[in-house]
């Protein structure tokens, strides 16, 4: 116990010397930061530390309008001017933006950033957002040129949303193929409020404001992510006053959370959503003609009670999903007619399809058991705990789920390869509504996108094909909504729910608004409150 | 000489085969390093084809192997699928980390273990030493992670006399001084090596409390019994001495898995090290981040394995001289 | 044996294969003893988390499952896969240990060797392999395989040593003279003179496998729904944690319970083995 006492004053001591003239705020965080140069970060740890680090164009103000450049601001370019023609889009960079290291922000960085992205030697997974710009070039030092070949709604968005500038002076030597290798992924300088700290691997990522920044300094002197894998004690760390902030709290510790006085719970929408996908192209004959009859689809989607299922597994913490896509999402369609749940008609229907109840209560026709599996990752307690519930709900209707929970690589590989039957697949919504059809628009040759079940629906396809030229934000809201009403009575997938996470928060911490496409974009703009100490 | 020869031999063929068996499982399960998530999908078609083929993954699995090896004893780890960072300094990390973890929970695990064991063994029939016995037993055939959990809300989140997790404070990693620094991580040691340490120890009290009961029963005690030694020399003597062999095996078999198999412990307690780098290369099917990362577990298994020989013959003079004998004999 | 040379303990030793034949005949008699059906919630919301009480006397889980049946059919399922995995393990062992002891020095060298290097591949693996092999999830008699794969080199090692001790006794010099073949010397001397050794070593390894099985529901590799298992239930309590104790703790006293009845009958066969890795 003395032994005890004596580490805790020490560290005690040394935390108040670090917080005295300055705040700081510590997140738990359940993974590493893979990377740190914005092309080749793909984990959502890499991309909250290079959103800190690097400046957009522009960013957006609240919501994320996709069409035109209404929903955003100045960024690194302090304005933009659009070519008669709407096929370029001219940047004027802030002439007083800086990097870390003192040197003025120009347009060649621009281009150059543009170049990293599309480099197939950089292979960078963002590459292919960029789809449809033709080039970028450099006007003057300070103006850069973003070229389409065609007109889209999305043109002001897809550029200023995911192009990340990058200093060309520092980065221009590092070789392509082995950037993760180089030495400015070990101290990557960029121009955002915040400057790269240190880095230990697994552990600690640590940033500094950056007080002479262009925009201002940002309210809090330093921001530490803490890496954290297990749920459990992610939360008690908070709970203990080791770490601020948990960006999602799980259920189980929700309760205690409100409980414990000094913790703050903010509520935040995601843009992700969970489905139960029907395989239209699975390997076995009986599968493939089983989920080609909709009333059948129809009939598995009424067999679940969602809302009770979201109840039991998430409580406060999901929804019932409406369809493909997201509540927050600006295009969203929170009326649209859902299958409702019926366990008479779903019975109705089935025998009416000629699937006739065994003694066992299981349905089969001609033979056949009505059985299909259900692929799940096991990394997910929660779809896994779905995945049970939807079981016994089916075993009810007579219909045989079974269950593969799959280590989540083997998951990824037959899901992407289109080896299952049904999958609980969780989804990453894109903010550009335009993305819906990656997922539910029919397979372009052979890049299925996201569409793993393989589905087909030409009415889905010739709304999207008309909202991706029409730039009237009414009537693009209005093929929208038909596209996704359509995907909703078609069922090619059952939704079942979209989180609604919860960040935990300590009382010290004076957060913005939580954006859901990123939580930590407003970071800088954040305060802590330091007179109450860090203990 | 030439029987330490032989065992080191025989100690890189280990290695060599360990390693090899483990990249070749690895490398036939379903899964593909460079589609983990989503969000890996955005890259283009060529973008995916020109990694493959910067990774050699579009070669025959025997062609990636044998150039793999060559590369690996050219010393060079190669890059991680990943991420592309290098390999060897994120081996080395996790090594040093797992080794600062497992070496006090080996010493720990070893004095505990021994002495409860050797009381055990020798005070059969004293109830406090039973009732210790049996708890630190029941005790470590708990799960590990509820151990360690156990241990984390008992001293971190109730009493807060040890931090929740992690290796250091970040605020005193990133600007203490070098003694505080040292003190923080040595205070951000004590939980998770202790509740290791404590799990271990079972299995070196159960070995050494048997070895030291038959060694009670010897003739050779009760010839001492009979000569008028005393007691704290008996058992000194007698009893934990003789038992002491049997128990370095279990000790020395102990420690590779400490090192490699404490994959729950790290989690729990946030501890970046090699069990956890294994299973998240396994995880994401980092090919050249697993066998990195075995090379050096199959390393530590096979000095473990040369080392606990030493030790017992050291501990056993019977063992040395079967040794020098086999050898003779091989050599003949 | 020394077992019988003392008073009190023959009768510990009754007790104690008395209560692991109690939990035999409850794991076997699960499907007529337990009062629902494990695998089926009762109702989606409403039974979800109920504390153990005189509806349920071991409360419901999460998924609003009966506990009491799903500790009863885990018992089941998990004394399956830690005897099956115990049989493999020996079998494996032994095998591969003769082949070691007849099968002249430079197999026998080979064959320690590899059983080396295998130890040195971590667990999970081998268990990913075995499951994909199996088409994805690791069914309880895939599992209960791999895990006798699994402790097989060390079970070979272990006999390896005894081999080694009996071949010197003067009755295997004597088969030797005699010229019985190895095949007949293995199985009609050797392997009676092993019997106390496997015994005690397939006790031990009951309990460890045990332990092993639970530890996979830890990590998130239970066995598939709706099979249940300890180690299933205690990877369905896991996200409860915070909120509710009894979903954990119904199959880790039964776990616990278990593995101290093989721990104290390991003890009273007095192996002086330890096995772990």
């Amino acid at each position: 116990m003395a032994i005890g006492a004596v580490f805790t004053a020490a560290c005690g001591d040394a935390a108040k010397q670090a917080s005295g003239s300055s705040g700081v705020l510590t997140i738990a965080t359940p993974a590493d930061a893979d990377a740190l140069i914005p092309p080749i970060v793909s984990s959502l740890q890499g991309k909250q530390a290079v959103d800190l680090l690097f400046d957009m164009l522009a960013r957006p103000t609240g919501p994320i309008e996709t069409v035109g450049d209404g929903g955003f601001a100045p960024q690194l370019a302090s304005r933009w001017n659009w070519a008669a023609d709407s096929l370029s889009i001219a940047f004027t960079i802030d002439s007083a933006a800086r990097w870390h290291d003192g040197q003025p922000v120009r347009a060649s960085d621009v281009a150059f950033s543009y170049a990293l992205y599309t480099d197939s030697a950089v292979a960078s997974p963002h590459a292919g957002a960029f789809a449809g710009i033709d080039s970028v070039t450099v006007r003057d030092s300070s103006t850069a040129v973003v070229w389409w070949n065609r007109r889209h709604p999305e043109q002001f968005f897809q550029v200023a949303y995911n192009l990340a500038i990058m200093p060309e002076h520092l980065l221009a030597q590092a070789p392509r193929t082995a950037l993760a290798q180089s030495e400015f992924a070990r101290h990557p300088i960029g121009s955002g409020r915040y400057r790269f700290g240190t880095w230990s691997r697994g552990q600690l990522l640590v940033f500094e404001a950056d007080t002479a920044n262009y925009r201002g300094a940002p309210g809090i002197a330093r921001v530490i992510w803490n890496v954290t894998p297990d749920a459990t004690a992610a939360s008690l760390r908070v709970l203990a006053g080791e770490a601020d902030m948990l960006e999602a709290i799980r259920l189980d510790a929700y309760e205690q959370a409100v409980a414990t006085k000094g913790l703050t719970l903010v509520p935040y929408h995601t843009l992700d959503y969970a489905y139960l996908a029907f395989n239209f192209n699975a390997r076995s004959a009986a599968t493939r003609q089983l989920f080609a009859a909709h009333p059948m689809r129809v009939a598995l989607s009424a067999s679940l009670d969602r809302q009770a299922m979201v109840h039991n597994v998430l409580g406060e913490l999901g929804m019932v999903a409406l369809g493909p896509f997201t509540r927050a999402v600006p295009a969203a369609d929170t009326t649209v007619a859902q299958i409702a749940y019926d366990t008479t008609a779903a019975d109705r229907t089935l025998d009416s399809l000629g699937w006739t109840r065994g003694a066992d209560g299981l349905r089969t026709r001609a033979g056949v058991p009505l059985r299909f599996e259900v692929i799940v990752p096991a990394s997910s307690a929660t779809r896994q705990r779905m995945a049970t519930l939807m079981q016994a709900q089916y075993r009810a209707r007579g219909v045989d789920m079974r269950i593969a929970a799959l280590e989540p690589a083997q998951f990824f590989a037959r899901v992407g390869s289109g080896d299952f039957e049904a999958a609980l697949n969780m989804w990453h919504a894109d903010p550009s509504p335009m993305a819906v059809r990656d997922v539910w628009g029919s397979p372009r040759g052979n890049d299925v996108g996201g569409n793993f079940g393989r589905y087909r629906n030409a009415t889905v396809d010739a709304a999207f094909d008309t909202a991706a030229t029409t730039f009237d934000p009414t009537r693009r809201r209005a093929l929208f909504h038909r596209a996704f009403a359509e995907i909703v009575r078609d069922v090619p997938a059952v939704w079942l729910y979209e989180p609604r996470n919860m960040a935990l928060l300590r009382d010290r911490v004076q957060p913005t608004a939580l954006r859901a496409d990123a939580w930590w974009s407003g970071i800088p703009d954040w305060k802590v409150n330091t007179g109450a100490g860090a203990q | 000489m030439i029987w330490f020869a032989q065992r080191v031999a025989r100690c890189l063929l280990v290695v060599a085969l360990a390693t090899t068996a483990g990249f070749v499982m690895l490398r036939l399960l379903p899964g593909d390093p460079l589609s983990q998530s989503i969000e890996q999908r955005g890259r283009t078609p060529e973008a995916r084809a020109a990694l493959r083929a910067r990774y050699g993954l579009d070669t025959p699995l025997f062609q990636q192997a044998t150039s793999y090896v060559a590369r690996v004893v050219r010393g060079d780890l190669g890059a991680s699928l990943v991420d592309g960072r290098p390999i060897a300094p994120e081996v080395a990390r996790a090594a040093s980390l797992s080794l600062r973890l497992a070496l006090p929970a080996l010493l720990g695990a070893s004095l505990f273990g021994l002495l409860l064991g050797s009381a055990r063994g020798w005070f059969a029939e004293h109830r406090v030493v039973r009732a210790a016995f049996h708890s630190v037993t029941a005790l470590t055939v708990l799960p590990e992670f509820m151990l360690a959990l156990g241990v984390l809300l008992l001293f971190a989140v109730k009493s807060r006399w040890f931090p929740v997790g992690g290796v250091s404070d970040p605020l005193i990693a990133y600007t203490g001084s070098a003694t505080a620094r040292l003190l923080d991580r040595v205070h951000h040691m004590v939980l998770p090596a202790g509740s290791l340490a404590l799990a271990w120890s079972a299995a070196v009290a159960r070995q050494q409390a048997i070895a030291t009961q038959s060694a009670r029963e010897s003739l050779a005690t009760r010839a001492a019994i009979s000569r008028g030694v005393g007691p704290t020399s008996l058992w000194a003597r007698y009893g934990a001495r003789v038992a002491f062999p049997s128990s370095v095996t279990t000790i020395g078999m102990m420690f590779p898995a400490l090192v490699s198999g404490t994959i729950v412990a790290e989690t729990i307690f946030s501890w970046p090290g090699l069990g956890r780098l294994i299973v998240q290369g396994i995880g994401t099917r980092d090919y050249p981040l697993v066998v990195g990362a075995l090379l050096v577990t199959s390393t530590l298994l096979a000095v473990a394995s040369v080392g606990t020989d030493l030790l017992l013959m050291w501990a056993d003079p019977r063992v040395a001289a079967r040794a020098h004998r086999e050898t003779a004999e091989a050599s003949t | 044996m020394r077992v019988a040379t003392r008073g009190a303990q023959p009768q510990l030793t009754d007790w104690l294969v008395l209560s692991l034949m109690a939990l035999t005949v409850m794991a076997v008699g699960a499907p007529w003893i337990a009062p629902h059906d494990p695998a089926s919630p009762l109702d989606l919301v409403h039974q979800a988390l109920r504390m153990p009480g005189t509806g349920h006397w071991l409360g419901t889980d999460g998924a609003s499952r009966d506990l009491l049946s799903r500790v009863l059919h885990g018992a089941r399922t998990s004394l399956t896969i830690a005897f099956l995995g115990t049989v493999t393990a020996l079998l494996g062992g032994l095998a591969w240990a003769a082949l070691v002891q007849y099968g002249g020095r430079w197999l026998a060298s080979a064959l320690l060797t590899v059983s080396d290097a295998l130890r040195g591949v971590p667990r999970l693996l081998v268990l990913l392999g075995v499951g994909a092999v199996a088409g994805g999830a690791l069914s309880p008699t895939s599992l209960a395989i791999a895990m006798g794969c699994i402790a097989a080199p060390l079970v070979c090692r272990v006999i390896h040593a005894e081999l080694q001790q009996l071949s010197t006794r003067p009755w295997s010099e004597a088969t030797q003279a005699l010229g019985v073949s190895p095949m007949r010397a293995f199985s009609h001397h050797l392997l009676p003179h092993l019997m106390p050794v496997l015994l005690g070593l397939g006790v031990i390894l009951v309990g460890e496998l045990l332990a092993a099985e639970a530890a996979l529901g830890v990590v998130g590799l239970g066995v598939p729904e709706p099979a249940v298992s300890w180690g299933r239930m205690i990877q369905d309590a896991m996200p409860d944690l915070a909120r509710a104790w009894w979903p954990l703790a119904v199959p880790c006293a039964a776990l616990l319970a278990t593995i101290l009845l093989t721990a104290a009958l390991a003890e009273r066969l007095n192996t002086s083995l330890v096995i772990h890795d």
